[in-house]
């Protein structure tokens, strides 16, 4: 399998604050895989490095095998539009738009889209998402579990390699968590790679890699 | 669509209360300056043409020169502090020599459309028990209406009665009303300065419109003025009309230099006045700077708020790969946009102001006397207008869009939005 994303030796300091000492990590293709660890053990940090939304102190992050310049903001945001899709505990869907329109936003930076194919190509992921007949709505009048559903349709939109889910099921009930579970399963099976950051042990159990990380390293990986 | 315009339309057009207090404010903004710039302006050039036609572009006049320390000073330097205690004026020679010589030299001027030549004097103007001070401006009735458009101002057009019954007299209106004299026709006493007192028929009425000239100007024949103050033949100032106002300044610097006598354009002779239309243009603009002013800070304020409300919609615009120049645009373009579309209203209201002001009738009775505003409607306005809200809105949103563009999205996501 071809790696997607790697770190290499990379460390993360924010004033005396070490929060990321010295991480390696590899996501391939086809990767399901969680982190866990206790609040401010770096997880999160590690998953913003990762998604180049965060540049790390020291190290590596190379991606298809290409070491990433994190002085070059115009690469990283292109990179963040075409290969990763990030899902955050909360939606952070705009709340001007329709549930349509989130979805579209990623695809429309590519003015070289045509928008009428890329409506119908987010229509239809809302639709498998379970989502019919609710793309005109404004976020705040879908339920929590399809606010959740309507970001992870956003982030694959552009159809990324991999998705970067943070507490993802953070804010959803017990049934809301399965659907949203299960539909990163899904994808997990379509060949999409999947690093998701959670709390609760027993979704990270249904992943294929369990790494847990404790202030700043890896302790173990599973 | 460009999503960037696409988004800051949303969410520009989705907060509509906001932006429309937006809008409201560049509106009030642009349409306060086109209708205080058509005001002012319209004020100011009624006043200069007024002025300028009625008396003289160009007035070639016997300068008074006296120079009590000139001998000192020709004796030990220019230099030398001095100061002549007792001097008294020298009688002036109020007349202009030759000067039938200098109206067919200059009525041939490519540059003077004509010349004429004045006599004024002093007097006082009785009517029944009403006495007032006059100014007395005798001229030759063919040559004045080439070199001034004073006929033009006539209440009834009579001017050339100052020919052919040379006992009648042309007086300013608001002397008039001041006199009680009500009609043409009347008989008014002029006393002379040296206290001759002559009966005189009243032909006309003069109305420019400037109070400051109505109220003191008397027209009489040249020949009779000439004979009244015992000025055979003299004449002690001579009126220009040139083609280009503008170049009074330097005709009048020529004509002095010719003639030896004191050339005063209109600029000089009113540089106090249009020196207090720049204070004024100053003032006004500073007025309508502040206006453009609050109104920018408005859309600041509403562009700051609207960043901080949009943190989180920025952070995750940025996660899924738009830059921060895309994060800027939509920002500049929503205050582009308010900017643009309060342009456009406020010219429309500038407009509509205009047309509510030039239907108001009423009667100004001040430095000048119109019905109404006298109206300066140059599009010019608009187009100025327009410009400044626009620039003006295009830096008040910069802030904030560069504010909204520096937002480090991590920082949010990890307070949670």
């Amino acid at each position: 399998m071809n790696t997607i994303i790697e770190a290499k030796d990379i460390t993360k300091t924010v004033g005396l604050n070490k929060i990321l000492k010295g991480v390696s990590l590899q996501i391939k293709q086809g990767d399901l895989l969680s982190i866990i660890g206790v609040s401010g053990s770096g997880k999160s940090t590690l998953m913003y490095i990762l998604g180049l939304l965060d540049e790390p102190t020291t190290g590596e992050i190379l991606v298809n095998d290409n070491p990433i310049n994190f002085k070059d903001k115009k690469y990283l945001s292109y990179i963040r539009n075409k290969k990763v899709g990030f899902v955050f505990q909360f939606h952070y869907l705009i709340s001007e738009l329709t549930a349509l329109e989130n979805v579209l936003i990623p695809t429309l930076k590519n003015i070289n889209n045509n928008k009428k194919e890329s409506e119908e190509k987010c229509a239809s992921l809302l639709d498998s998402l379970g989502l019919k007949g609710k793309e005109k709505r404004k976020p705040y009048e879908l339920s929590g579990g399809e606010q959740q559903r309507v970001a992870i349709a956003r982030a694959l939109a552009n159809d990324p390699e991999i998705i970067m889910a943070d507490e993802p099921t953070g804010n959803l009930d017990s049934k809301n968590t399965r659907i949203v579970m299960d539909i990163f399963i899904e994808l997990n099976l379509q060949g999409k790679a999947i690093l998701m950051i959670t709390h609760e042990n027993d979704l990270a159990k249904e992943t294929n890699r369990i790494i847990k990380m404790n202030d700043g390293i890896i302790e173990s990986i599973s | 669509m460009n999503p960037l315009i696409f988004i800051g339309l949303k969410l520009l057009t989705e907060r509509k209360r906001q932006a429309l207090v937006s809008i409201l404010g560049v509106a009030l903004g642009v349409g306060a300056f086109i209708a205080m710039s058509a005001v002012m302006n319209g004020f100011q050039s009624y006043f200069v043409q007024q002025v300028v036609d009625v008396n003289a572009h160009i007035t070639l006049k016997v300068e008074e020169t006296e120079d009590p320390e000139k001998i000192l000073r020709l004796a030990y330097g220019s230099d030398i502090l001095s100061d002549v205690l007792g001097s008294k004026p020298k009688e002036l020679k109020d007349k202009i020599t030759g000067y039938k010589n200098f109206l067919t030299k200059y009525q041939q001027d490519d540059r003077i459309i004509g010349v004429a030549p004045h006599l004024t004097g002093q007097a006082i103007i009785n009517y029944g028990t009403k006495e007032k001070s006059a100014s007395m401006i005798g001229i030759d009735e063919t040559l004045e209406k080439k070199a001034s458009i004073m006929d033009q101002y006539l209440e009834h057009g009579n001017i050339e009665k100052l020919t052919t019954d040379r006992n009648s007299i042309i007086i300013g209106k608001v002397l008039a009303k001041d006199l009680g004299v009500r009609e043409i026709g009347k008989k008014v006493t002029l006393v002379a300065p040296n206290g001759a007192v002559y009966t005189l028929k009243v032909s006309d009425f003069f109305n420019s419109g400037i109070t400051t000239i109505d109220q003191v100007r008397v027209y009489l024949n040249l020949r009779t003025l000439q004979a009244i103050l015992d000025k055979p033949n003299q004449v002690n100032e001579l009126i220009f009309k040139v083609k280009n106002v503008d170049e009074a300044d330097k005709i009048a610097a020529d004509i002095s230099k010719d003639t030896g006598y004191f050339a005063e354009s209109w600029q000089k002779a009113y540089s106090n006045i249009l020196d207090i239309f720049k204070l004024q243009d100053w003032i006004t603009y500073m007025i309508v700077f502040a206006i453009l002013i609050v109104s920018a800070f408005g859309i600041f304020n509403i562009m700051m708020m609207t960043v901080l409300e949009k943190k989180k919609d920025i952070a995750i615009l940025k996660a899924i790969g738009y830059e921060d120049t895309d994060v800027t645009k939509i920002f500049v373009f929503q205050g582009l946009l308010v900017g643009l579309i309060g342009a456009l209203v406020g010219c429309a209201l500038g407009y509509l102001i205009q047309v509510w002001l030039s239907s108001l009738d009423f009667n100004l009775e001040g430095m000048i006397r119109t019905k109404g505003f006298v109206l300066d409607r140059d599009p010019i306005y608009y187009v100025y207008g327009f410009l400044f809200a626009v620039i003006f809105s295009f830096f008040a949103s910069f802030y904030p869009s560069w504010r909204a563009s520096s937002l480090f999205p991590v920082d949010i996501f990890r307070s949670g939005g």
